[in-house]
């Protein structure tokens, strides 16, 4: 009789972690670079972290004002396919400015000469499964009619192939969807990063900051999409001249501002130029300004908690922004795994 | 009129018809793009130089491929033809070498005497005909060669196809290229191919074969000027970049962008250096400071450079290098914008806040500049010592040591024999001279008219008419007159949807005073040569009749004489059952100008409180005639000029912005007195039908005074009725409640599908 009564109990507590893990979401990552060559280094972080997604970029559109139509720019490069995981999801940037030059006639033929290029790049992949195609655009109001519109055609094309479609979706059109609208996709990954106004020296953090997610994210909001995550593990320096904003440099480093030569260090992540200096190929002169920013892990579990709250969820996937080198030592498989186990916790 | 009156009256008319840029969040033509002036003519350095375009169109630089291929197929049609020794017409030379290879292979043909004839239009063509009549066999070959190579090097027409670039093609004609190469006489020919089977090679992305076909071909070659030397070294450059060796491939981009033309912009974006020892290895492979000069010129031409440390690099190494004065042309745009009018410029601060203009270290920039102008202008070893010493004035003047500019003006004068520089010169003493204008008074008025009238560069230079003007402004506004100051940029059309007091009494004063200027003359003068006075004097009676103040705007409104009085007719008082506010209305009823209105209502407020009997009823005319003047009713026109069917929405206090406006467009959204005026009329009436139509009404104000209020978010795209809170529906509530047994009731009931959802 006791051993049945420890034996429920077991059951109980069993039942009780499987539910709760059933809600921490699938891993997954964004690839955004043109060269697609994974070292072993990224595969084993891709294997060790249980992802099995990856969304790589594809390429990017943007409006050609000599050819005056939407081109594809920077378009991938698989040098190496046997590296990825079974399923990869294109990505593809849009800019803002595309759709509000586009006119609407012709939004049709850019769906399928944008399709054509994702199928001539999936033929490098085969054996991979791509049953999604994502979309990501910064709308507005005035470019909304006619990104809409060519969502609809590019859903209705991808459903008869049984693929899904899904788009990026800021914080602000989260927050306010109906002003800016609710794309028709099948489902929507709620970008969490670039929140702060990064041309602005005075800001913290544009990359991530607690303060001003929270400002966006509230207990139990409903979208009409479901939405999966997007959290970011990169860095980056913020160069300014002038006052002014001039130049990302993606995944700098406080190494290569170290030398007392070149650089004074104004404060924790802030640094100015003593001496004119290449870095990273860019002549810098003196009296520029850099801010370094890069996400913690504290600030990432924060936000994390935000976002569990804000927006309850059986299943989603957790992705996070972007798979490099860099990232496989800045944040270990063991720091990804607490970040998707805070959304499996019981509340 | 006399000439000077009619000089001013163009500049205003030009003034008064010019739509103001405004930047706005209102609906409308927003131009966010900088606003200043520029004085400086970069004509003066269009001295020949083939960097021209490049570094004075470098601001909006954008790569065109377009502009790029047209200024390599010119380049490469002139030297064919000087190949031929200029016998043809380019266009003809361009039929064949651009046009369809069937054109090619029909002289091949005839050339080979299989078919002797050309066909007509080409034996029109004379470069075709010497082709065939001189059987110019090995041209002919390269340039079928030249057709089979296209389809692997060119872009596609379909820029979302690949790029079909078939590597076992290409090389198989690369095998075909060198073969005919071995074999040719022609040492331009010989290059011609050369490039061929180098790019080829590049495009297969073969780099070892690249690099081994320019070390095996190129000294085959005997010396001949060519365009295509460049081209070559450019694809080599390509090819080392791609291969690693970044100094290398830095060195002779660099090569290439102070040589070609055509490739420069590419050279310039492939241009790259990663760090200092780079750049040491770069200069080290250097064969003359001519080129060390162009290495700093590149750098100095990033985008957000700050040149001058490079200036004065090149300065060092090559002072006559042609690129120091396209730099300082550069350099004194961006200062211009730093700091040229900044005092008085009335976009200044959307200058700051869109583009961060002035740059934050813009005053460093200017001292840097100067110190390195003044040097060079005085050693003297620059192309032309008295541009740099211009330049000097000018960047003393920007720097407002006007003192000291005009010293500098004073003594290059001497030296001026270039007209240019003279009339550069003669631009920045009139410049300086309007900068100098302080407390205008009706002498310097005189003089300015002058200037309008007689300086030519008034006329040559468009950038003095806006300069002036807002100079002018500015000092207007110091010294209190905020209407002229308004009128040196705006019509009185653009104050009216929301009048500003000291600007309408400082133009009534203006035009009151008999002893007024010639300038102020035409500044209160319509178009048409009216005076304004009237204008204004209705402008500021319905400004102060939308501040309440009914007695001061009738006082006014009776300033204009009764014959000018009556032009426009409204009538307020009338009822009608549902809002209305463009209907047609008989002109037998239009029986009341503004004054009249007023006067009207002054009657009727007598009336509502001495004739307690019948206070009801004129009450209620009055409620009437307050929503009827309001944004919602039909004679809004009569409180209001502008009215747009778009500002059914809150805006802070009532303001909206607006493109063409200045100070945005008030809507007469307030129906406070209206609403006093119908709860009056239920304090006192005893007759409910009345009762019953005043509560209509407040509750109609309440219902639009809610979805204009700050709170409501009105639905997008949907014909849903707003959810009034229940504070707003009282008045619903109360007809149902009160006055159900009434006629008025009865007609709302049938007529209004929306009440009952209300009065609930």
């Amino acid at each position: 009789m006791r051993l049945g009564f420890y034996f429920i109990l077991l059951l109980s507590f069993l039942g009780c972690r499987k539910s709760s893990d059933s809600t921490a979401p699938e891993l997954a990552f964004y690839h955004w670079k043109n060269e697609v060559n994974l070292s072993s280094a990224e595969t084993d972080y891709l294997k060790n972290s249980g992802a099995e997604k990856l969304y790589l970029r594809f390429f990017d559109v943007d409006w050609d004002p000599e050819r005056r139509e939407p081109i594809p720019i920077s378009i991938i490069n698989i040098s190496a396919s046997d590296n990825l995981p079974a399923t990869v999801i294109p990505a593809i940037f849009i800019t803002n400015r595309t759709f509000l030059k586009i006119k609407s006639n012709d939004i049709v033929n850019f769906t399928n000469n944008l399709l054509l290029k994702i199928k001539k790049i999936q033929n490098g992949l085969p054996n991979i499964q791509i049953p999604e195609i994502q979309i990501d655009c910064d709308w507005s109001e005035k470019s909304r009619e006619n990104y809409f519109h060519f969502l609809e055609i590019l859903k209705n094309k991808l459903q008869k192939e049984n693929r899904e479609l899904s788009v990026t979706i800021r914080l602000h059109q989260l927050k306010y969807p109906d002003k800016t609208g609710v794309p028709p996709a099948d489902r929507g990954v709620l970008m969490c990063y670039n929140v702060g106004d990064l041309q602005n020296w005075d800001t913290e953090n544009s990359i991530l900051d607690e303060q001003i997610t929270s400002t966006y994210l509230k207990n139990n909001m409903t979208y009409p999409l479901s939405l999966d995550l997007a959290l970011p593990v990169f860095r980056w320096g913020v160069l300014f001249r002038d006052g002014k904003m001039i130049k990302l440099l993606n995944q700098l480093d406080t190494s290569e501002l170290s030398d007392p030569f070149f650089f004074t260090k104004k404060s924790e992540h802030r640094y100015t130029l003593k001496q004119s200096t290449y870095l990273r190929g860019h002549y810098l002169y003196p009296g520029d300004q850099i801010r370094l920013e890069s996400v913690t892990s504290a600030t990432l579990k924060t936000v994390s908690r935000q976002l569990k709250y804000a927006l309850p969820a059986d299943r989603r996937q957790l992705i996070f922004y972007h798979l490099d080198s860099l990232t496989v030592v800045n944040f270990p498989v063991s720091e990804i795994k607490e970040i998707q186990r805070i959304f499996g916790e019981a509340p | 009129m006399s000439p000077i009156i009619k000089i001013i009256s163009v500049l205003l008319i030009s003034i008064i018809v010019s739509i103001p840029n405004q930047i706005s969040k209102g609906c409308g033509p927003v131009d966010y793009s900088f606003k200043g002036y520029h004085f400086f003519d970069t004509d003066l350095v269009r001295t020949g130089s083939p960097f021209t375009d490049f570094f004075l169109r470098f601001d909006d630089f954008y790569h065109s491929y377009e502009l790029a291929d047209s200024v390599r197929n010119t380049s490469n049609l002139q030297e064919w033809n000087t190949i031929f020794c200029d016998q043809f017409y380019e266009k003809e030379i361009k039929e064949i070498v651009y046009g369809p290879v069937e054109n090619i292979q029909a002289i091949k043909r005839a050339a080979e005497k299989k078919k002797n004839k050309l066909g007509l239009r080409l034996n029109r063509n004379s470069f075709a005909r010497h082709l065939v009549d001189y059987q110019c066999m090995e041209t002919i070959q390269y340039l079928l060669f030249a057709k089979s190579c296209e389809p692997h090097v060119s872009r596609n027409r379909n820029a979302w196809d690949a790029p079909k670039r078939d590597p076992v093609a290409m090389k198989a004609l690369i095998y075909e290229g060198e073969r005919v190469f071995l074999k040719l006489k022609s040492n331009n020919l010989k290059l011609r191919y050369a490039y061929q089977l180098i790019r080829l090679a590049h495009y297969a992305t073969d780099y070892t074969m690249a690099l081994d076909l320019y070390d095996r071909l190129l000294p085959r070659i005997d010396p001949v000027e060519s365009i295509v030397h460049d081209w070559i070294l450019a694809h080599k450059a390509g090819v080392l970049s791609r291969s690693g060796q970044n100094v290398e491939a830095a060195y002779l981009f660099s090569l290439v962008f102070d040589r070609s033309p055509s490739k420069r912009e590419a050279a310039f974006q492939s241009f790259s250096i990663q760090n200092e020892k780079e750049w040491k290895a770069c200069m080290l492979l250097c064969q003359s400071n001519h080129e060390r000069a162009t290495l700093h010129a590149m750098r100095a031409s990033e985008h957000h450079s700050k040149p001058v440390g490079d200036m004065r690099a090149i300065y060092a190494l090559d002072p006559e290098n042609e690129n120091l004065e396209l730099l300082l042309a550069k350099e004194i745009k961006k200062l211009e914008k730093d700091f040229l009018g900044i005092e008085f410029n009335r976009y200044q601060k959307d200058n700051a806040k869109y583009h961060k203009i002035p740059r934050k270290e813009a005053t460093a920039n200017l001292i840097d500049l100067t110190q390195f102008v003044i040097q060079a202008g005085k050693e003297k070893k620059v192309r032309r010592p008295e541009l740099w010493r211009l330049a000097e004035g000018y960047l003393l003047y920007l720097s407002n040591d006007l003192y000291d500019a005009d010293k500098v003006f004073k003594e290059v004068e001497k030296t001026l024999t270039n007209e240019k520089l003279q009339e550069q010169l003669a631009v920045f003493r009139l410049v300086l001279k309007v900068t100098n204008y302080q407390e205008i008074d009706e002498t310097k008025e005189q003089e300015i008219a002058q200037i309008i009238k007689k300086n030519d560069l008034y006329e040559k230079y468009p950038e003095f008419e806006k300069f002036i003007n807002d100079k002018l402004a500015y000092e207007y506004l110091r010294a209190g007159h905020a209407g002229k100051a308004f009128r040196m940029h705006y019509s009185l059309e653009a104050i009216k949807p929301n009048p500003q007091a000291n600007i309408i009494n400082d133009l009534i004063e203006i035009a009151l005073n008999p002893d007024k200027s010639k300038f102020d003359k035409i500044l209160t003068t319509n178009k048409d040569g009216t005076e304004m006075v009237d204008d204004l004097l209705d402008i500021k009676g319905v400004m102060l009749w939308n501040r309440g103040e009914a007695a001061a705007a009738l006082e006014a409104f009776k300033q204009i004489p009764v014959a000018q009085r009556g032009e426009n007719r409204f009538n307020p008082f009338i009822e009608r059952a549902k809002i209305c506010i463009h209907c047609e209305q008989p002109d037998s009823l239009m029986i009341y100008n503004r004054p009249g209105i007023l006067e009207r209502i002054f009657e009727l407020e007598f009336q509502a409180n001495s004739d307690y009997a019948n206070s009801a009823s004129y009450f209620y005319q009055l409620g009437l005639a307050y929503f009827n003047l309001s944004y919602y009713g039909p004679s809004w026109n009569a409180m209001d000029y502008f009215r747009s069917g778009n500002n059914w929405r809150y805006a802070k206090s009532d303001i909206f912005e607006h493109w063409y406006f200045p100070f945005g467009n008030k809507e007469n959204h307030d129906l406070s007195k209206a609403k006093a005026y119908f709860e009056k009329v239920l304090e006192v009436s005893k007759d409910r039908e009345r009762s019953a139509r005043a509560t209509f009404w407040l509750a109609r104000c309440d219902w639009l005074t809610y979805v204009t209020s700050s709170g409501y978010r009105a639905p997008r795209n949907s014909n849903y009725l707003p959810v009034l809170p229940p504070e707003y529906r009282v008045y619903y509530q109360q007809l149902e409640a009160d006055y159900a047994e009434t006629d008025f009731y009865k007609w709302v009931i049938r007529e209004c599908k929306y009440f009952q959802a209300y009065a609930r």
